[in-house]
């Protein structure tokens, strides 16, 4: 029997203020229906192995992006008041989201790699939840999904008006659409990881 | 509708993010001086990353109520609820409009500014941008209103890319020949319509019409209360059916050729170089090289051509595409553009493009197993025309298609080494034929004097 007072019931009680249950069904739900879409545009297209790793694109930023919300309590001054380090929960918390995320979208895609290969998944997912967590720190949590989302829209286009030749400048927005080879996006990436992981995990996020 | 709730409305609301989702579109203000049916047609494919921004503006607008927890307290209004959301429909509507107008005066600056040429369904391929962008914001705003989650706004916008990038995707197969003329229903334009195109009147009213109908449609269903979604649904459905009658039957027939996008703007003066009105600047960077290869030709060939025009190439005369007429007396140059509307080749290369096969196009009808043949040909007489040894191919410039010169040099030495009359008779026997563009193997008469 669980114990109002006992580890599993502030566990419980951490996963339901995180709204981790909400935010799994929506991850759940929208790599599903861009894994459905996905397998048909592979279909199609077998000749474009862009277009499955558009989709697993899209399919990490939803969610991603979803798991926004939950990277505060409904009170954070609540949260702040509590004799509690935070800094090792929410590190935990942003590792949780990006490892989440990656199995989901790589596991949902694994058949001929209908959501791209896993490396550019696992990349992409590590980079976006470090830009999302950046974005809980910078604009709040509800406002941190904005840089993921302006980054998603204009990634595609950028590389598109590019095309095999962008300046060095356009890997900063067009990392998440590059192939998995690319070392400049990995650097991306993982920087993007560090710096936004670092500041969350240390600062917390804004109202 | 109250002017003083309005200010407030645009003052206080998403209004002004909802303009700056249009910000994007500025960036092909910079393209006028390829014509403004680059400007617009490119406006027309960044409403793929528009739309999604302006769909989250809206669904975060629509929030507000209740992210700032006065829904109960305004439910016990006795105004009607479609009065307040109107007004913030309309912020949201002027937002985006004005936004969007800015941008088109400053594209209007700019293209004053470079002569650009103004394609005469410019103002109604504007009109459907505006309406896109329309009913991109309120239809955020309606599923905003509809699911107030805090994740709304990202899902929303997020849905809209996949479901634009989806139609964009699977549609973009249909550009070939075929009964696939709802393809034009689509906000990013399909790929048919170019920088030389017109839509056709009919097509262009049916974007209209569907656009429009569809933002009716959007800011219908943020309004609505009771019954009025249904209306919405009305709107849409009868605006896509308006839309569907005036379609043409064919894809193709929805774009026309913009004859006044292709009158050669040439120069007053000896030798003629002349570029395409839709892209003037193309002039002053082709005079000089075109001027160049001119004179060489005169002295080298009988009966030379006395001008250089611009080649264009059209889908339009479908089912054969549209090339230019072999002319004894012209050189069809073939044009590439950078961003700006300038040649986008250097003086050097643009002296070999007009300097190929001896003055004369490519021809289209040459076999596969013959291309490598062909083109050494073609570079060997440019060679011989301006008295210099061939290029080296270059994988990332124009010449990027050339044979190496372990090919092209031995071909070009052994052309010199024949006597100087047999060069000369075998050069015109090779124009005559380009310019006939007879299935001959021209590298043969070229070097042998037969083929």
């Amino acid at each position: 029997m669980i114990s109002p007072s006992g580890p599993h019931h502030a566990i419980a009680l951490l996963l339901r203020s995180r709204r981790i249950g909400p935010w799994l069904a929506i991850a759940l739900g929208s790599t599903a229906a861009l894994r459905g879409i996905a397998g048909l545009a592979t279909e199609a297209f077998t000749d474009r192995p862009d277009v499955s790793a558009a989709f697993g694109f899209y399919a990490v930023t939803i969610a991603v992006a979803c798991a926004g919300p939950g990277l505060a309590g409904p009170d954070l001054e609540l949260d702040r008041a509590a004799a509690r380090d935070w800094r090792p929960l929410r590190l935990a918390h942003v590792v949780l989201i990006a490892g989440l995320v990656s199995a989901l979208v790589a596991t949902a895609g694994s058949s001929q790699q209908t959501l791209g290969p896993a490396a550019q998944i696992l990349r992409n997912t590590v980079g976006l939840t470090g830009v999302l967590a950046l974005g809980a720190v910078a604009l709040g949590v509800a406002r941190c999904w904005v840089p993921g989302v302006l980054l998603t829209v204009a990634a595609p286009f950028l590389a598109f008006r590019f095309g095999g030749d962008p300046p060095a400048w356009a890997h900063v927005i067009t990392w998440p659409v590059e192939i998995a080879a690319s070392r400049v996006s990995w650097v991306m990436a993982l920087a993007l990881a560090t710096v936004g992981t670092a500041a969350y995990s240390l600062l917390g996020p804004r109202a | 509708m109250s002017a003083r709730v309005l200010g407030l409305e645009l003052r206080r609301s998403a209004a002004l993010w909802a303009g700056l989702a249009v910000a994007p579109a500025a960036l092909t203000v910079a393209q006028a001086g390829n014509g403004m049916a680059v400007v617009i047609g490119d406006q027309r494919q960044a409403l793929i990353l528009m739309m999604p921004l302006a769909t989250a503006v809206g669904a975060w607008q629509a929030r507000r109520d209740r992210r700032s927890g006065t829904s109960d307290l305004l439910g016990t209004s006795p105004r009607p609820a479609w009065h307040r959301y109107a007004h913030t429909a309309a912020a949201l509507g002027i937002g985006v409009v004005v936004a969007y107008a800015l941008i088109l005066v400053v594209a209007a600056v700019f293209a004053a500014r470079v002569g650009a040429h103004y394609p005469v369904d410019y103002w109604v391929k504007s009109m459907i941008v505006t309406a896109w962008l329309t009913a991109a914001v309120l239809l955020g705003a309606a599923i905003g209103r509809a699911i107030s989650w805090v994740v709304t706004p990202p899902l929303a916008a997020l849905s809209m890319l996949v479901g634009l990038t989806a139609i964009a995707l699977f549609t973009d197969t249909e550009v070939g020949p075929g009964p696939h003329p709802g393809t034009w229903l689509l906000p990013p334009a399909p790929s048919y319509d170019s920088y030389i195109t017109l839509l056709t009147p009919e097509a262009a009213r049916a974007q209209l019409v569907w656009a429009i109908s569809c933002a009716a449609a959007a800011g219908l269903l943020y309004v609505a209360t009771r019954w009025l979604p249904l209306v919405a649904l009305g709107v849409a459905g009868a605006g896509l059916v308006a839309a569907m009658t005036l379609l043409p039957e064919y894809l193709h027939q929805g774009v026309q050729m913009d004859e006044t996008a292709v009158v050669p703007v040439c120069t007053p003066e000896e030798p003629v170089v002349c570029a395409l009105r839709v892209h003037p600047l193309v002039l002053d960077d082709l005079r000089g090289p075109g001027g160049e290869a001119l004179t060489a030709l005169s002295e080298r060939l009988p009966n030379p051509p006395n001008r250089v025009e611009e080649a264009y190439y059209s889908w339009t005369g479908y089912p054969d595409p549209w090339m230019p007429e072999p002319a004894r007396d012209v050189v069809s140059a073939e044009i590439y553009t950078d961003g700006s509307g300038r040649l986008a080749l250097t003086p050097t290369e643009t002296l070999w493009s007009v300097a190929l096969g001896a003055g004369t196009a490519a021809c289209p009808n040459v076999p596969q197993e013959m291309w490598d043949r062909d083109a050494t040909a073609r570079v060997v007489a440019a060679a011989w025309v301006l008295q210099e040894t061939p290029p080296e191919p270059d994988p990332d410039g124009y010449f990027n298609w050339i044979p190496p010169p372990n090919v092209t040099r031995p071909a070009y030495e052994a052309l010199l080494g024949l006597p100087e009359d047999v060069q000369y008779a075998q050069v015109a026997a090779y124009r005559d034929s380009a310019l006939a563009c007879t299935g001959e193997d021209r590298l043969a008469l070229l070097l042998d004097g037969e083929s």
